[in-house]
């Protein structure tokens, strides 16, 4: 599972993820997620190369978006492939961490 | 496309650590019979769910013990049979998860069942001889 991160203008910060997010995946970006969420207040996570997400792997989403809602932000997922969307609307929590399939939106959603 | 043996089996450890393994064999077997997209998806996804409940709750700490999955292949459907010793858990028992209203309210853990029952056409468990075993089909 590899992870990285651009800064984009607004002091947006878009978080990349590739790979499988099971849980070997959540294991290997655990704590660089976390100091990413606990450092940013605009958070956008590009999913389109993630091609499986497991419970464990939500899990790993979730803490990241209360720690960044914690402090008054806001953390939302960009372009999920229609199987992992189809596990988030699953479990409901994409009424917690909104979808996005435009990275405009996303930016915007995000931008205060 | 594979046509014999169509009964697949697998032991693992109860340890997170052997769930890689055992996916790796899950999705090889997936290939090697031609299974669907969303079949191959909707079977990792529900087993790595339903193995990691057995791994992390079934069992006392530091106590070792094997997990049987089969694997039974048929034309219309893929059943597969996760096995084992632990204490007794019907996983099916325990009331839906109540969508959280907000991040601050939302309590993280708790999906793995709905995963289960959404990607599954049917499951099932049953108790007999000390043996947990949890049934789940999905169309082939």
């Amino acid at each position: 599972m590899k992870l990285s991160t651009e800064t984009l203008p607004g002091d947006v910060t878009k978080v990349i993820l590739e790979g499988l997010l099971d849980i070997a995946g959540s294991q290997e970006i655990d704590l660089r997620f976390s100091v990413v969420a606990g450092a940013n207040k605009a958070v956008v996570v590009d999913l389109s190369a993630v091609t499986f997400v497991a419970s464990i792997g939500i899990r790993t989403l979730l803490t990241g978006a209360k720690a960044v809602h914690s402090r008054g932000g806001k953390l939302v997922l960009l372009n999920p492939s229609s199987a992992v969307e189809k596990v988030l609307k699953v479990t409901g929590v994409d009424t917690l961490m909104p979808i996005f399939h435009d990275a405009d939106a996303a930016i915007q959603a995000v931008s205060r | 496309m594979v046509t014999a043996p169509t009964s697949f089996r697998f032991e693992l450890d109860n340890s997170l650590s052997e769930i890689a393994r055992m996916s790796d064999w899950l999705r090889g077997i997936l290939k090697d019979i031609d299974a669907s997209e969303d079949a191959t998806h909707a079977v990792s996804l529900s087993v790595v769910e339903a193995v990691t409940n057995v791994v992390s709750y079934a069992f006392a700490p530091e106590t070792v013990h094997k997990i049987l999955i089969t694997m039974d292949v048929s034309q219309e459907e893929l059943v597969v049979a996760i096995i084992d010793d632990g204490i007794a858990f019907d996983p099916l028992a325990r009331p839906a998860a109540v969508p959280a209203v907000d991040l601050a309210s939302a309590e993280i853990g708790g999906l793995g069942i709905a995963l289960m029952r959404e990607f599954s056409t049917r499951i099932g468990y049953a108790r007999s001889d000390n043996l947990n075993r949890l049934e789940m089909a999905f169309t082939r």
